[in-house]
């Protein structure tokens, strides 16, 4: 076998094998597509308690093993930013927390990270909102973010408004980025919830108030988007919010939403609380942009009684 | 060297005492500059045994009693094992003398002070001024050399340029200590006080007639308190360290009773000299206090207008309550878990008062923290229960509408009202021709707290707050009551989904 011989032969191996394996791979893209068909756009669940809600809504999505592989980091965006206890509603459930942290772990994930950059002291929010206890124990690493130094300038294209800010180190080397807020009234936003809730992987905040703050917070998905979102409306907190602090104005209407449209979830959620699709700002800018989808009778929604 | 002559043992009292006062100091240190509030009790619990915040701490000044008692008996144990500025001191004076032993040529500087060294008599006017302070309630006059607020003050500086400047005088004592020891405990209001007890206490460190006058005592005392050509210790300065004993090579210095010899005749003399000394002060006291009286009358601005006021930690009631209680200690600038109580030159220039910096924080003073009042030794922050909290006004905020974003640039903004604990700012619907639906703030003074949550938050520039002292701190009547708030979200409990 001379040296032409031996190169042609080569390239027809390697042909050969090249054709053995494509159709495999072929084949194997369209299973996963048709998987992903299978499974609802989102998840409405009422009924249960956070945690059953939640075990049973990531049954019906795929399970957790969809979204996080075996050794990936994974980062989790709870609403902690109130000095207040899980009842006020003010944070996401801890019960709810830990069960997220939990399925992460048992889907492989190497490490799962909790971090917000809350309103009141990193301190007394992350301790009596009951979130770090309950994260840390069911073993996810809470991640401070109460310094600039955390914190990362990110440039994007897209943005109306926001065109760069900084944002949680932690979110940059996530592999899997799961958003678990609360949904609650607030009196500048009008509702809280999954959009709105990344608000708290930025440092500079003041921004978004002065730059236009429905705007910014659509914007900001340009950034990050979510791979997953868990909304919390176990308890919803229907007026003097975001900080609330009054049992009185906690309504308890044992819902959830999962999906992994953060604009179909706010959607969702918002409906839960009778404002009209649309009529949040932020989530219509977001779907303009077309960040996800905000008309429902699109979306092919699973609809479960706990 | 002396080293090899001395029995292994004869080190070991010394020993002990060092590491057990450098592990009191240690605490404090800990306790000081610990980012986080859960060592916060810790540091209350360590500066209540201070004999300042005993001193001006009420319902604990029978403890003041109780180490006077122990320092006429025993001497000055609390100097010895208790104070951190001593401990710190002596920490520097070792390792001065490390120093000197690594690098020879340090010992022939004229820095270095060898043997006793009596400081001159005008140092009782300190004690006479802290005395003063006490009777008349008026603690600037102490603040200035006690040992607590030395050492706090040094602990929390680096947090600002202010406070590094107000660092100096512990940096300054520090390295005084490096060649003369304990020198500062010779000038120490506190130390000068107990000494007077002290000077005629029947336990204390005694030379025995065994005593060669070989002089490594002298040498080695960080109070310079001994002449070896005497053989006598003066124990109204020793601080009780016991190096003396751990270097002395005929073991002929002890911690005992001091005996027959010095208590019947010398001590009697002492003794007398002491009570002399002391009713001097008292007289003293007595006599100058009016002149102090007027002084911090005319000092504290209580109906100056309320911009030229500080802001007190909550509970501090007002500028007379606080100042007459406050010895400076710092406990509340460490125990602050947001930082927003500086050490600040308010009320007084040159005083070292805490007081909040709201008005260039990037936080406020947090609604359910009460870490200042249960670190405060002496109650010039008194206690308050978080309900308390929740309805003490230490500062009020203004609301200038027309610098507001919702205003100014027609946007959806709510960041006050959002950061705002009690409901004193809440957002309502604000429609003009032309523009669309927004929410705007608008202030109730009735449940505003002061805790410039809103001024910290506001984006606008210049901001649309101000904030401004009051000049006592009152409660509040409450958060605002439910049926006054604004926008709120409609909920029905049904078994359907709306989708």
């Amino acid at each position: 076998m001379d040296r032409r011989e031996f190169l042609k032969k080569s390239a027809a191996l390697g042909f050969g094998a090249g054709l053995l394996i494509l159709p495999k791979g072929l084949h194997n893209a369209a299973t996963l597509a048709a998987q992903e068909n299978r499974y609802p756009d989102l998840v409405a669940l009422k009924g249960g308690t956070p945690r059953t809600m939640f075990e049973r809504g990531m049954r019906e999505i795929g399970g957790m093993g969809r979204f996080v592989k075996s050794g990936q980091t994974v980062v989790i965006k709870p609403n902690m930013s109130f000095d207040l206890a899980p009842e006020y509603a003010a944070n996401t459930s801890p019960e709810l927390v830990a069960a997220v942290v939990k399925q992460c772990k048992d889907a492989g994930a190497r490490r799962v990270i909790i971090v917000d950059h809350s309103l009141a002291h990193w301190e007394r929010a992350s301790k009596n909102s009951g979130i770090l206890d309950a994260a840390k124990n069911a073993g996810a690493v809470y991640a401070q973010a109460e310094r600039e130094g955390y914190y990362q300038k990110v440039t994007f294209n897209g943005g109306r408004r926001l065109k760069e800010t900084m944002i949680h180190e932690s979110l940059l080397e996530a592999d899997v980025f799961i958003n678990v807020p609360v949904l609650k009234h607030h009196g500048g936003a009008g509702v809280s919830c999954s959009i709105k809730n990344l608000m708290g992987c930025i440092w500079n905040r003041q921004t978004y108030h002065s730059t236009g703050l429905q705007t910014c917070i659509a914007d900001f998905l340009y950034a990050k988007k979510p791979d997953l979102n868990i909304v919390d409306a176990y308890r919803v907190l229907t007026r003097n919010g975001p900080g609330g602090g009054n049992l009185a104005d906690v309504a308890q209407i044992g819902s959830m939403i999962i999906s992994p449209d953060i604009v179909a979830a706010d959607s969702a959620a918002f409906a839960l609380v009778n404002r009209k699709q649309g009529e949040v700002e932020y989530v219509r800018i977001a779907s303009e942009a077309g960040h996800g989808q905000m008309d429902l009778s699109k979306l092919n929604i699973s609809r479960l009684n706990v | 060297m002396a080293d090899n002559r001395i029995p292994r043992g004869r080190k070991t009292p010394a020993l002990i005492r060092f590491l057990f006062s450098l592990a009191v100091l240690a605490l404090f240190v800990y306790a000081y500059l610990s980012p986080t509030i859960t060592v916060n009790g810790l540091l209350a619990l360590l500066v209540k045994t201070q004999f300042s915040a005993v001193l001006y701490g009420a319902g604990i000044a029978g403890i003041a009693a109780i180490i006077l008692v122990l320092t006429l008996i025993f001497g000055r144990l609390y100097c010895s094992v208790l104070c951190p500025l001593g401990t710190a001191q002596e920490l520097f004076w070792r390792i001065g003398k490390f120093l000197r032993k690594k690098l020879p040529h340090l010992s022939s500087s004229s820095f270095f002070r060898k043997g006793y060294s009596p400081p001159p008599k005008i140092r009782y006017i300190i004690p006479l001024l802290a005395a003063l302070g006490v009777v008349f309630a008026f603690t600037p006059l102490m603040i200035i050399f006690d040992p607590i607020s030395t050492f706090g003050r040094g602990m929390n500086a680096a947090r600002s340029l202010l406070s590094f400047v107000l660092a100096i005088p512990l940096a300054f004592i520090l390295l005084i200590a490096l060649a003369h020891g304990r020198a500062f405990c010779n000038w120490c209001p506190v130390g000068i006080t107990l000494g007077l007890f002290s000077s005629a206490a029947p336990f204390g460190m005694k030379v025995s007639s065994k005593c060669v006058s070989c002089g490594l005592c002298e040498k080695n005392c960080p109070a310079g308190c001994i002449q070896a050509k005497e053989k006598r210790i003066d124990s109204e300065r020793c601080v009780l360290c016991l190096s003396c004993a751990a270097v002395c090579p005929t073991g002929s210095v002890a911690y005992t009773a001091r005996g027959r010899e010095t208590v019947s005749g010398e001590a009697r003399r002492v003794f007398l000299k002491g009570a002399g000394k002391l009713s001097f002060l008292c007289g003293a006291a007595y006599l100058l206090g009016p002149s102090i009286k007027l002084f911090s009358r005319s000092a504290a601005p209580v109906n100056a207008a309320g911009a030229s006021l500080p802001i007190l930690p909550p509970g501090a009631k007002s500028v007379r309550h606080f100042t007459s209680r406050c010895i400076g200690c710092q406990a509340c600038v460490s125990s602050c878990p947001v930082k927003v109580i500086k050490m600040k030159n308010a009320p007084y220039p040159a005083m070292d008062y805490a007081s909040l910096d709201l008005a260039n924080a990037r936080e406020a003073c947090q609604y359910n923290c009460v870490e200042c009042g249960q670190a405060c030794p002496t109650g010039a922050i008194t206690r308050l229960s978080v309900d308390e909290k929740h309805r003490t006004r230490i500062a009020l905020s203004t609301l200038y509408f027309e610098r507001c974003v919702v205003n100014t640039k027609h946007e959806s903004c709510g960041a006050c009202a959002e950061v705002c604990p009690t409901g004193a700012l809440t957002m309502v619907a604000f429609s003009e021709p032309g523009i669309p639906f927004l929410t705007r703030p608008i202030y109730d003074e009735r449940y505003c707290i002061g805790c410039g949550a809103c001024f910290a938050t506001c984006p606008a520039l210049p901001k649309a707050f101000t904030l401004a002292a009051v000049p006592e701190q009152s409660l509040t009547v409450g958060s605002r009551p439910l049926e006054e708030a604004g926008d709120e979200l409609n909920v029905e409990t049904t078994d359907d989904f709306p989708f």
